[in-house]
């Protein structure tokens, strides 16, 4: 099985220069799209759409490669969302992409929630170590960048141990734990060959030479500048780092000999060109070239006397051995890099001395000898090659791929259940039996005088296994928030000697639906873990915050501190754990099962960002969550029901499962599909609801240039309470919507100890009311929320919609007899909006 | 509070820095702005709440809105309104960066915006409340008879 491997390729795709890093990016990737062991997906970032484009790798390669064609022709119609890299597979990220738009800081947590292995090529981090020699905004953008590469990147390659060693020295400043890392020495094999003859080489109508074949032509302002004189040759960017003053400064103290400066003009190097362009050399012995073609760098290597390399820091230095595959011998800082790369092969020398560049100089003109005893030196240089490169990054990259599932053969046949009502796990347990055959056993953990009656009462076949309470607790004291107990519990659960290394866990109301295999729970060697939303985005159960959601805040926060994906896992339907990996969370973080989390959460993002090759993130499968539909916007409507989250008042008169059976009969599969196509006709309703405010609230945008919201805020100037309000809005009729609300904090603070309503009243184009609204409280602290709106029933077209916020003082409880004392607001404060109903 | 791990590293590099006898012509609140961005949008409300001075507001609120640090020119010219009471000055900036046609370029989604009243749908409300105000007092004044099937019309009860 091929690996999967996405290559980020933003930076190389927007820029038209070659420098050493872009020239590492297409190098490798070109070598890997021929990799048979991978199955690679180049990828560009698409600020307009927020997304990845895809990119054609036959027409990369073409393009890359060959010379044919455009970069714009390399881009396909496909695109990729950054939530929908496939999970297991390899990001890699060897381009400087810390200039990139998408920071990493924002990217990389999105990868790792999705379980992708994160492998960086870490070129230098120059920007921290040496600020002075980058422009400020690098600095700025990289400090996301390298901050982000140490907390989430799997792997990390350097091309040098100096930078390995710069890069643990910064994790240990940090405190952080240096990530797995490999050394692999940059390739250079440049192609060294005869020079195309321009007349041999197809041209246009008017004797131009196509532009696909005038990379082979070496251009004349290169033959013009060799043929000046032996020079000393300098090729990079032109920056403050390169030290390229070091040479004029030694041209002004008498190096005799010819200087060739090649490279495209950077940063904070204003001075330095007018330094040179009005040399008194200029042009006679000194020049400066940019845009060489491939073939004029090749050519200005093998005949340059000397490659001067006075940088004050490097990466790598692929000049140095570039000038050496070419037989040109170098002079070099004397830098630990420098020296790790150059090694025997080049001659360095303190890069603040001009006085000891041309004493080299003088000392190589007059002693050929030595300067030719170099040269021979240097044919038994045997640079590494950009295949070894690529064949030793793809040995890391094989090695980080964990596409392929490793969780060896199982049979699950156990299922756990907490509960504290046999009653309801009773009516649950016929639809186990019938629909997931392959459970055998039954661990009920449960309070010890729910142990009779159940075995009394239990006629099925399920071997049934009994842990109470107190035997879990072992004196150890319940909490009482609903959330910490059921989260200490579980916890608690680990511990058992009975329990298989990976079973099912439930609670006592998740019914089967349909027939099912334990595919369901694993699949392809990976757990199939079932989140309903995002931790993120969750914003509470509306109007009705409980333990749950209270207990999901404190999940997020968790998480979060530790890096960890978010997505909520407490789906409410029967997921597979693995023991041994719940263990590993309680070991590493200990005390865990003291805090009120969400159970769920906490141990499928651990084990997802731990062994993201065991687990594979799927949207849920249950009915009935919520029971509610207006508790809260659904993130997703799930692609099939397995599972019914049971709540008997869906029974009853009135509601949504009125008339249908709530206990198991053979032949209740019909049913199970007739409530499955109610309920999901009932949330598709609230998804195409939403779509008509989603679409209004783009149209919005795209309008006025900001989102709809409604703002409750206090206004700096006045000090008063003031509501902001979008100009108009639309609904669909006779429809839930929810509105995005939010409250300051000013608000709060202004009025403590007070309560803050909100209402809203549709009229008709005349004034006339058609709707009102009750006042709805808002918990104090909500900073934001989805406000459910219903809207009129009315078919009119048109109208107004006035919002309004009361701030008034708490409602006292009544004593019995008592009269209520009005409560007038103490502020008010009102927005008509202009309504649009369709 | 404990630092994060972009604030140590700032800490290191501006050491770094100050080492080499150079010093980094922005404050620290606008590098560690870059390493918390959303690159797609931007919440006006929070952008409004920052803990800043003036000057380092104005950066942050350059790379929020524009995605770069406030330029040396546009620095020059906003140093004038430093002395602004806080929510003026802040209020002011985002007024005009949201407005300016960089920020169109850069696709950043708005949310909570407080700060930009639009005028083209200021007019366009006007133009139907001036239309509403001339026909209600034409519509009370017509008997009940007419005006319940005008209400139904209209959507009314």
């Amino acid at each position: 099985m091929k690996k999967k491997l996405y290559i980020d390729l933003s930076m190389i795709m927007q820029v038209n220069y070659m420098t050493g890093v872009q020239r590492v990016v297409q190098e490798v990737t070109l070598r890997l799209l021929k990799n048979d062991a991978f199955s690679v997906i180049l990828i560009c970032y698409n600020s307009e759409n927020e997304n990845f484009k895809i990119i054609d790798n036959n027409k990369f390669y073409d393009f890359f490669a060959n010379h044919i064609g455009t970069k714009g022709q390399c881009y396909t119609q496909k695109s990729l969302g950054f939530h929908e890299l496939k999970t297991g597979a390899v990001f890699l990220d060897m381009d400087n992409t810390w200039n990139c738009r998408l920071g990493r800081s924002y990217l990389y947590p999105i990868l790792r929630k999705t379980g992708i292995q994160i492998v960086n090529f870490v070129h230098d981090i120059l920007p921290v170590t040496d600020p002075q020699y980058s422009h400020e905004n690098t600095v700025m953008h990289f400090i996301g960048y390298i901050g982000a590469v140490i907390e989430y990147s799997s792997h990390v390659c350097f091309s040098a141990n100096a930078d390995a060693d710069a890069f643990s020295k910064l994790c240990s400043q940090l405190e952080m734990p240096m990530p797995s890392y490999s050394v692999i020495p940059l390739g250079c094999d440049l192609k060294v060959k005869e020079y195309t003859d321009p007349e041999t080489l197809p041209k246009d109508d008017d004797g131009n030479i196509l532009p696909e074949y005038r990379h082979l032509v070496v251009q004349q302002e290169v033959i013009d500048a060799v043929g000046a004189g032996k020079y000393l040759l300098m090729i990079g960017t032109v920056e403050p780092r390169k030290n390229h003053r070091i040479v004029i400064d030694a041209l002004d103290a008498g190096l005799d000999i010819n200087v060739i400066i090649v490279g495209k003009m950077g940063w904070n190097t204003g001075e330095l060109r007018k330094r040179i362009i009005n040399h008194p050399f200029y042009n006679t012995k000194l020049f400066m070239l940019n845009k060489v073609n491939d073939a004029g760098i090749n050519y200005l290597y093998q005949n340059a006397y000397l490659l001067a390399f006075p940088t004050f820091n490097e990466g790598f230095g692929l000049p140095m051995v570039e000038a050496f595959q070419h037989g040109t011998p170098v002079i070099a800082s004397d830098i630990p890099v420098l020296r790790e790369v150059g090694g025997g092969f080049a001659d360095y020398f303190d890069n603040t001395d001009c006085n000891a560049l041309v004493e080299y100089v003088k000392e190589c003109q007059k002693n050929p000898e030595y300067y030719n005893t170099k040269k021979e030196l240097l044919k038994k240089y045997k640079p590494a090659s950009w295949d070894d490169f690529s064949e030793k990054m793809s040995v890391v990259l094989l090695s980080e791929s964990k596409e392929k599932g490793q969780v060896p053969q199982v049979v699950i046949k156990q299922m756990v259940v907490l509960t504290a009502r046999h009653e309801d796990i009773m009516k649950s347990l016929p639809f186990i039996e019938a629909y997931m055959p392959f459970i055998k056993e039954l661990v009920v953990c449960c309070p010890e005088w729910n142990v009779e009656p159940f075995k009394e009462n239990y006629k099925g076949n399920l071997k049934l296994i009994f842990r109470t309470d107190d035997q879990l607790l072992n004196g150890r004291p319940l909490p009482d928030d609903h959330q910490a107990r059921n989260f200490f519990l579980r916890c608690m659960i680990m511990g058992l000697d009975i329990l298989d290394d990976v079973f099912i866990m439930t609670d006592d109301d998740y019914r089967p639906m349909q027939l099912m295999t334990q595919e369901v729970f694993l699949k392809d060697g990976r757990y199939q873990s079932y989140y309903f939303y995002d931790l993120k985005e969750w914003q509470g159960t509306y109007n009705n915050y409980s333990s749950f959601d209270s207990g999901a805040f404190r999940t997020r926060d968790f998480l979060e501190s530790q890096g960890y994906p978010t997505y909520q896992y407490s789906s409410h339907q029967p997921q597979v754990i693995d023991k041994r990996i719940f263990c590993e969370m309680l070991e590493t973080h200990k005390g865990i099962e003291n805090n009120p989390y969400d159970e769920w959460s906490t141990y499928f993002n651990f084990g997802i960002y731990h062994h993201p090759d065991l687990f594979k993130p799927c949207p849920n499968v249950s009915m009935c969550w919520p029971g509610k539909l207006t508790s809260w916007n659904l993130y997703h409507i799930p692609g099939i029901f397995l599972f019914e989250n049971y709540y008997a008042e869906m029974y009853e008169e009135g509601n949504i499962f009125e008339g249908f059976s709530q206990e198991y009969y053979d032949g209740i599969d019909s049913e199970n599909q007739e409530k499955a196509f109610l309920f999901r006709k009932a949330i598709e309703q609230q998804f195409d609801e939403r779509k008509v405010f989603d679409s209004y609230s783009r149209f919005y945008f795209d309008q006025e240039g900001e989102y709809p919201a409604m703002i409750i805020h206090i206004d700096p100037k006045t000090q008063t309470l003031e509501l902001h309000a979008p100009d108009y809005i639309q609904f669909q009729h006779d429809c839930w919507t929810r509105v995005p609300v939010v409250i300051t904090e000013e608000v709060y603070k202004k009025y403590v100890g007070k309560v803050l309503k909100v209402s809203y009243h549709f009229r008709n184009t005349l004034d006339v009311p058609v709707l009102n609204s009750p006042e709805i409280e808002i918990q104090t602290g909500d900073l934001k929320l989805m406000l459910p709106v219903r809207s009129p029933k009315t078919r009119i077209k048109q109208g107004s919609m006035l919002f309004q916020a009361k701030i008034k003082e708490p409602e006292q409880p009544l004593a019995e007899g008592e009269t209520p004392v009005p409560n007038p607001p103490l502020v008010v404060s009102a927005k008509r909006i202009s309504l649009i109903l369709t | 509070m404990e630092k994060n791990i972009y604030e140590k590293i700032f800490d290191i590099s501006n050491e770094n820095m100050q080492k080499s006898g150079n010093r980094f012509a922005h404050p620290k609140s606008a590098f560690l702005c870059y390493a918390e961005l959303d690159p797609h949008k931007v919440d006006l409300i929070e952008l409004s709440k920052v803990e800043a001075d003036n000057s380092e507001f104005l950066d942050i609120a350059y790379i929020n809105l524009l995605n770069r640090p406030v330029d040396p020119d546009a620095y020059q010219s906003w140093k004038k309104h430093f002395n602004m009471p806080e929510w003026q000055f802040r209020t002011l900036v985002i007024q005009r960066l949201v407005s300016s046609k960089e920020a169109t370029v850069c696709h950043k989604r708005i949310y909570n915006n407080i700060f930009v009243r639009k005028k083209l749908s200021a007019k366009k409300d006007s133009l139907k409340s001036k239309a509403m105000e001339k026909l209600l007092p034409v519509y009370r004044r017509l008997p009940e008879k007419i005006k319940a099937p005008i209400r139904k019309l209209a959507g009314g009860n």
